[in-house]
């Protein structure tokens, strides 16, 4: 009978009791949306890389190192020498080592000199590798294999040449225009870097400098594409390196080894761990972000209250009615309980289902522009915990209502002052 | 106790802003001594601010007197704990009011039922629909009435429905304030006899407070309120 009244009682009062519910909806999917794109940036983000033990640089700071060799943000202070990169290379348990050269780029799009190891060990997401959409990986000195993004972007197609500048930037002055390259495959869309960045073999990247020094062309000195093949194009230096063991337990070991590497000042950082540093780095946003939407729920149930609350004058007289006829004062404060719930669940529902829909239906937009997956499975417990909690503040708030409701049914019974 | 009375009054001393127990210097409410026979149909007089809500509202057990006791079906109900007065108002009392009797939003039916959920007569009645079908047609209303909304009903129709209600978990006691006063002359004679016939049927003591004298002859007793309240 309780939830008959009070379910009637909602629905004599559709209007308001809907504006009220929808308004929680809102920020009910406001909350679970900012909470659940953080989780799903986090993950994106801390699954840039996977599968890689160690990431090898010059020592410089570790968030440093990880951005310039991972993100392709920022500039690698020094280099390492390639004979430091080979003895560590063949360093017993090691089980494979991506070389990473930078420093060119292509129409802002930022140049990865490398191997073909990278095409068979570089890690991403859940331990997902590399695969080419069209072409193959690159054989030959001036070959380049573009990532998903610079391919799209600049309506690149196999078998066209494109020309590599030095340094970053978009409008650099100088192009190593001599030496073109051929695209000759295209990498699928990850979701990370590797989308925005043009792959090249070392060589490459050593044959376009050959008659360079110190960042600039020797006056004078030009060596074309063809001579540049016959000399010797093994790199001295690259700029950082990663690096997969055989066994995961000699991950410190290594890691402190390389550490405290004697022939040039190198340090060797856990992605991992540097990633959820950089992400904790960026708690700030998150926390901003989450408050936002703190707010916003609060402003919806206090809404509710206050809807709650104005229409307590009105039902005096329906209160009087249920006293006289036996109702207790206690019952009263339940019939208030009780409705404010079910507003309160209707919204978390209705909130719930519709973050749900909005990102079923966004998805495959959100995926192409941003290239991120976006999973639309919301129904985590964490999500349960939220509707939980709204419902349980609103059961709270709405102890100021029911509070006055049980006063005022004691004090003034059967009679209804006017 | 005395089972020929369903109220014996005694002492009964109410006054406003104070603890139980306390003496006050002006009470509302202090009558010595005041019975009810059981069955019998009493017409209370009362002006406005004589005293007549609190009365009302003490003998439903909602508000609690400062001193003496009232005793209804043989129980002193100002000895009872405020959830013990809420369940023996369920049981032993119906109460009409003078208008808007009923839940708005609620159908005739589910108004009806109210009474019997609160007094967990609808656990015990399995023919429950049938005493309410008979009941409606006692009080000369029609079967589909039960149906429509409160709000689609005359005030006439209402206020046969809130007799209904107030009759149909068999209570000793019916407190009815000013139920006719918002009807008009015609109906008001025949709503009062409608009433009177189904209490009597139903062996339920009936308090008609009124403020309109020339209701007094369809009653057994007439009591003018200030006679016997010494307060105010």
């Amino acid at each position: 009978m309780l939830l008959r009244i009070a379910l009637s009682s909602l629905l004599n009062r559709k209007t308001t009791v809907l504006l009220t519910a929808f308004s929680i909806a809102i920020s009910v999917s406001i909350v679970l949306a900012v909470e659940h794109i953080r989780h799903e940036m986090k993950n994106s983000f801390t699954h840039t890389l996977s599968g890689t033990d160690l990431v090898v640089g010059a020592r410089a700071g570790r968030i440093n190192l990880l951005l310039y060799s991972v993100f392709r943000i920022g500039n690698a202070t020094n280099n390492i020498s390639w004979q430091s990169y080979q003895k560590i290379a063949r360093q017993k348990g090691v089980k494979w080592t991506i070389p990473i050269s930078l420093g060119d780029s292509h129409r802002g799009y930022r140049v990865v000199g490398t191997n073909q190891d990278y095409f068979t060990f570089y890690g991403f997401g859940q331990k997902q590798s590399l695969e080419l959409s069209q072409g193959t990986v690159f054989k030959e000195v001036y070959d380049v294999v573009l990532g998903a993004e610079v391919a799209k972007k600049l309506q690149y197609e196999l078998g066209q040449k494109i020309i590599l500048s030095h340094g970053i930037g978009s409008t650099s002055l100088n192009d190593h225009d001599d030496k073109p390259f051929t695209v000759v495959g295209i990498l699928k869309r990850t979701g990370t870097p590797v989308d925005h960045s043009l792959h090249v073999p070392l060589e490459g990247i050593e044959a376009i400098h050959i008659d360079w020094r110190n960042g600039a062309p020797i006056k004078g000195l030009s060596i074309d594409a063809q001579t540049a093949l016959t000399k010797n194009l093994q790199p001295k230096s690259i700029t950082a390196f990663l690096l997969g063991l055989d066994n995961r337990i000699l991950t410190f070991r290594l890691q402190r080894q390389i550490n405290q590497y004697r022939g040039e000042p190198l340090q060797a950082i856990l992605p991992g761990i540097a990633l959820s540093e950089l992400w904790q780095s960026m708690n700030m946003v998150e926390k901003t972000l989450a408050f936002i939407a703190a707010l916003v729920v609060s402003a919806a149930l206090l809404g509710m209250t206050t809807m709650i609350l104005a229409t307590l004058k009105q039902r005096q007289r329906e209160f009087a009615v249920l006293r006289a006829t036996g109702a207790s004062a206690w019952f009263i404060v339940a019939l208030i309980e009780l409705e404010t719930i079910t507003i309160a669940a209707i919204g978390t529902v209705v909130g719930i289902s519709f973050l749900w829909g909005s990102i079923l239906i966004a998805q495959p937009w959100i995926s192409e522009y941003y290239g991120v997956y976006l999973n639309h499975n919301i129904l985590t417990p964490n999500t349960g915990l939220y509707a939980f909690a709204v419902i349980g503040i609103s059961a709270i708030l709405a102890i100021i209502p029911a509070t006055l409701v049980y006063k005022q049914s004691l004090a003034q019974g059967l009679t209804v002052k006017e | 106790m005395n089972h020929h009375n369903t109220i014996t009054i005694s002492n009964l001393l109410y006054s406003w802003s104070g603890a139980a127990g306390q003496k006050q210097a002006n009470p509302i409410v202090d009558i010595p001594h005041w019975t009810i026979d059981t069955g019998s149909s009493v017409f209370l007089y009362g002006r406005s601010g004589s005293g007549k809500s609190t009365l009302l509202n003490i003998i439903a057990g909602i508000l609690l007197p400062q001193n003496g006791f009232i005793e209804i079906a043989g129980q002193k109900i100002n000895h009872l704990s405020q959830r013990q007065r809420d369940r023996f108002r369920a049981q032993h009392m119906g109460v009409i009011f003078q208008q808007f009797n009923l839940i708005p939003y609620l159908s005739v039916q589910d108004n009806i039922e109210l009474s019997a959920y609160f007094s967990k007569k609808y656990q015990r009645e399995i023919n429950h629909q049938e005493a309410l079908l008979q009941l409606i047609e006692q009080l000369d209303l029609p079967v589909d009435i039960l149906l429509k909304k409160a709000t689609q009903l005359s005030v006439g129709q209402q206020q046969r429905v809130a007799v209904a209600r107030a009759l149909y978990h068999q209570p000793q006691l019916i407190i009815a304030d000013e139920p006719s006063s918002a009807l008009d002359a015609e109906t008001r004679d025949q709503f009062i006899e409608l009433l009177l016939t189904q209490c009597a049927r139903n062996n339920s003591t009936v308090i008609f407070v009124s403020h309109d004298k020339s209701l007094a002859s369809h009653f057994d007793q007439h009591v003018d309120l200030t006679q016997i309240n010494r307060g105010q």
